[in-house]
Parts: C-alpha cells; structure tokens; sequence
C-alpha cells in the first residue's frame, strides 16, 4: 500500500519562500494498492497536482475509477475539487464517501464550490459519474480489497477520521481534530455529553480513536499547534504533535507522519517541530516523521 | 501613490518551488493615496499577509475593500483575514451589488465551509458600499468600468491629483466593445495591471474562459497610451520560467515602443 501526500498544509494553501521543502497546498492524500481503483483523502488545493499527475494515465481517455473518502467540508479540505482534471472528463468515476451534514449533502456542499457568482464552470459540467455514498461514524466498509473503518473526530460540524487496510497493511489519518479533554467540538457531541456524562463520554470517545488506530502501520495526524500556540486555541478543533504522539503510543502505531502543518509555520519551524517529538519518542520504538508535499510510503503488506 | 502586490496568481493558489518568485497566493492588490489612504482591491489569498501586516500596526482599523466580482481566488482570504476577527475594526467592501457581495460573505463563512460557523461570528463590523459610479476614498478618484468576464466584473480606474493606476483583472481582452470601455478609461495611465493568465498559443484552447493573453495586455495598455504594463493573475499551471517567457516575449513586441512591460511578483512595491 503506497500513501501519497499532495497536501500537508492545514487551514488554507499558502505560497512562502519559506515553506517549499513541506509545501503550502493544503490536504490531500492518495492510498494506491496493486489493482485497487486508487483513495484519495480530500480536495485541498494538493488535488489540483495530483490530478494532472492522473491525467497521464485511463482518467484521460475517461476510464479511471478512483474513490474518495471525504474527512470533512471546511474550505481547506475541498477548494481543490474545481480544478481537479479528472472530472472533466466524461467516463471516469468517482464515488465520495462522506457523514452528510444536518445542513446540507454533499452534492450540495460541492455545487455550491459552482455557483455562477464564484467559479465560471457549473457543475454540471463536470462530466465524469459522480456517485455520493453515506457513510457513518463506526461503519466499515470495503472497496476492493481495502477494509476502511471511520470514526467522528472532535472539529466543528462532523469530522471524519479513517482507517484503511489493504492485505496486512493500516493507515489511519486524521486530518482535523482537538484534545477531547478541554472542549468537545464535533456535531452531536454536547448532545451525547448531556446524555452520558462528560467523564464518560471523554472516555468512550477517547477508546473510540485508540481502537480504530491499534497497530496501524502508520498514524497520520493532525499537528498544526506547537505546545505553546494551543493555548487559549483549544477549542479550534486542531492537536499538537505532542497529542499526536500520545494517542500513537497508547495504540502501539509504529510511525507518525504529523500532518496539517499550521500555514504560518516556515520549513524551519516543521523542522523543529519534529526534532522536538522525535526526541519526546526517543526509546519507544516508534518512528516520527512530518509530511511534506510529494512524499510516498510504502506500507509493507506481508510482514505479519 | 504606492501600489503593493500581496497576491498575484489566477483562478486556485498555486504553492511551491516552481512558483516562488513571482508567487503563488491568489489576487490582491493595496493601494496608498497620496494623504494616506489606503484600500484593497480584491481579497485572494494574498489578503492574508496584508492583514498581518495590519494587525502589527495596531487595532481598530478600517479596510475599504474593492471587489472585482466575486469568483472564490479574489474572495476566499476573507476567512483568514485577521482584521475580520478585531471587535472594533471595520470592513467596508464595495462591490456590483449588496446582495450578492452578502450572499458571497454568508457561503465563505457558513458552517459547512468554515469553522467560524456564521458570518454573525465575526468581530469587525463588516459594511457593503454598491459602486454605481466613480466614488471617492478621501483624495482618490475611483472610476468603476465593466470588463468582459461572464460574471460582472469592475476594473478600476484610480486617479491620484496627477497619478493615475488602472487595474483590470480579470478581463478577456479582444471583444472591440469592452476593450475600448478598458482603454478610454485608462488612457494615459502611469501603470496598467492586466490580466495575463493565457499566453496566445494557450489562449487558443481557452477562448471564453474570461482571461487574456500576454498580447492582448500589451494591445490594451499600447491603445490606452500606458507608461508601464503590469502582467498579473498567471495560470496556477505557469512557473515561473513561463512567467519570464510571457514577460521576455512581451518586452521583445513592444520594443519600439514607450511602454515598460513588468511582470506583477508578491511583495513588489511601486511608487509614483
């Protein structure tokens, strides 16, 4: 299984002098497996490149097949879509898997990115088959030979986090989500606090994440705050890479990818970012890395 | 008058190695007046580093913001403009319309988008001028003219005692009509921004797509008698070796001529 990042940046895509070594294009993810239709993980601004990489292969002669697993809506997960070539082309065909929202689907949610007031192509013309799937939190699911599982994370509106399995191989990514500890910030999570009690629910939410990500060979996870910036920003719906390390250790995953960097961190500071948590992982056995646009790894499917 | 380029890529931010010097934040352009004024034209993700620049200047500022029209690369910096958050600052955006412009606010900041949750979230007061005709923003003269576009789309031009700067993006340039409104309007200008998206072999395949080639800004700014020509809004595909070809190929044209063609880049500042 072969995890690809288009875009590592979280919030919005950012051009700097300064950023070009992790990259500015805020997230995407590929996950491609020997004869699997390809994953991709969201429509940040990284989409645009990855689908002009696509438009070398069947998506330009409209035969491609792709599925996309749709973390959550805000405009740093879906601004790429519009330029995404792939759909243009008559014949290829996607099926998004995403919660829905309590306001809006998401066919809406998308059309609204084409409305004539704000981008010159309706969406209707996007000619590719687009077929919309719900899914829910806890739900699991297959698309070929992946075995995919999502859970709620703690971010405004619903938020979803995966894990996807091909043969003997697990990512989990966990795009946007905050310390369930200081504030609860998903849909429908003050209403299960009011129902199970804060302890409780902080409990089986918290039980809920280290499960799905148990044993994954790779956590990708949200770490736009240094330690310091997190104060008084608890309750925006975003980790430290300390937070990230913490659930990565608790389910014994054996290398953290910290993603989501913060668009006014320069390549420096993702530098000292992960100097600071790979010496907070020092002697555990667990491997640290930080995502940067371009990188691939390849997660070996026959070790066990 | 100062001109600055904060963001100066078309259509979708376009980040990375390729696109570092001329820059990848999609449009915005700030404007100083004489006295002192100062206004924005267009909020791309470039708006972003000019409300830093606000912020560390100190609270409770007002930001006059000219939209061009209200495609997502000269709007979608709004959310991330740190002034927007200041109780006490206000912004104050004129546009086409006050109900569109509105419209456009609410979908940037609702909750499927945004985490903001609402654009009653904010703490600036946010204001909607309808430009009708020319305004004034203290001593600067503001004449709106219609450019061709699809969408109704402003360019402007901003007049200055004897300074003059028009700024047309995002425009196709070639329809007679609409070009002689650009160019009577801009006549004489000491700087024209225009759109330069396409180059005219790319332009072939992107014919109504409301973008101009490197050619047609060169035809606009020699017809209006401009002093200097400032390509801007590059295709999120160019680099910027594409970007030095459209610039060299566009000086070589007009080589015989008076007018200074540069190629817009983030962080330039122009003064007249």
């Amino acid at each position: 299984m072969l995890v690809t990042f288009w875009g590592v940046r979280g919030s919005y895509p950012i051009a700097r002098r300064d950023n070009v070594r992790y990259g500015g294009n805020s997230t995407c993810v590929q996950i491609q497996a020997p004869g699997e239709a390809p994953l991709i993980m969201d429509g940040g601004s990284g989409i645009r490149v990855l689908g002009s990489t696509m438009l070398d292969g069947p998506f330009n002669r409209g035969e491609g097949e792709a599925n996309i697993l749709v973390g959550h809506t805000h405009w740093d997960h879906i601004l790429g879509y519009p330029f995404f070539g792939p759909f243009y082309f008559a014949g290829n065909r996607f099926t998004f898997y995403s919660a829905g929202q309590a306001e809006a689907d998401l066919p809406l949610i998308l059309e609204g990115q084409h409305e004539e007031l704000h981008f010159p192509v309706p969406f209707d013309e996007l000619r590719a088959e687009m077929v919309f799937e719900r899914i829910r939190p806890g739900e699991q699911f297959t698309l070929g030979g992946f075995t995919i599982e999502a859970v709620q994370l703690n971010h405004p509106g619903i938020t979803l986090g995966y894990r996807v399995e091909h043969r003997d191989a697990a990512v989990v990514i966990f795009t946007d989500t905050a310390r369930i500890a200081s504030v609860q910030q998903g849909q429908g999570m003050s209403e299960a606090v009011a129902e199970e009690g804060l302890a409780t629910y902080q409990d089986h939410f918290h039980r809920g994440l280290v499960d799905l990500c148990r044993g994954a060979d790779m956590l990708v996870h949200d770490s736009h705050f240094l330690e310091d910036e997190i104060v008084g920003k608890e309750h925006w719906g975003h980790s430290t890479a300390l937070d990230a390390l913490s659930l990565s250790r608790e389910a014994g995953v054996r290398h953290l990818m910290l993603f989501h960097h913060a668009p006014e961190h320069g390549d420096d500071v993702v530098d000292r970012k992960l100097a600071f948590t790979r010496q907070a992982a020092d002697g555990i056995g667990l491997k640290v890395s930080a995502a940067r646009e371009g990188m691939a790894v390849e997660l070996s499917e026959t070790k066990k | 008058m100062k001109i600055r380029f904060w963001g100066v890529r078309g259509s979708v931010s376009a980040p990375g190695p390729q696109t570092i010097r001329y820059g990848g934040n999609t449009p915005c352009v700030e404007v100083e007046g004489e006295g002192g004024e100062t206004f924005v034209i267009d909020a791309g993700y470039g708006v972003v580093g000019l409300g830093q620049r606000l912020m560390e200047q100190g609270n409770g500022t007002t930001v006059h913001l000219l939209l061009t029209h209200l495609h997502w690369d000269h709007i979608q910096g709004l959310p991330f403009f740190a002034p927007i958050y200041v109780p006490g600052s206000q912004v104050i955006i004129y546009s086409v319309s006050v109900k569109t412009a509105q419209a456009a606010m609410d979908r940037l900041f609702t909750s499927v988008y945004s985490p903001i949750m609402g654009v009653e979230n904010l703490g600036a007061t946010v204001a909607y001028e309808e430009v009708t005709g020319v305004f004034r923003l203290g001593g600067v003269t503001i004449e709106p003219v219609i450019l061709d576009h699809g969408v109704p789309t402003f360019g402007f031009g901003i007049q200055d005692g004897s300074k003059m700067v028009f700024h047309a993006t995002d425009h196709e340039g070639g329809d007679r009509h609409c070009d002689s409104r650009l160019v009577a309007a801009a006549r004489g200008a000491d700087l024209l921004i225009h759109d330069a998206q396409f180059t005219r072999e790319e332009y072939r395949r992107y014919r109504g797509w409301g973008h101009s080639h490197t050619d047609a800004a060169l035809q606009n700014a020699l017809d209006a008698g401009s002093r200097r020509l400032a390509l801007f809004h590059y295709d999120p595909t160019h680099t910027d070796a594409d970007v030095d070809g459209q610039l060299e190929m566009a000086r070589e044209q007009v080589r015989d001529t008076s007018l200074e063609v540069l190629a817009a880049q983030e962080g330039l500042e122009l003064e007249f």
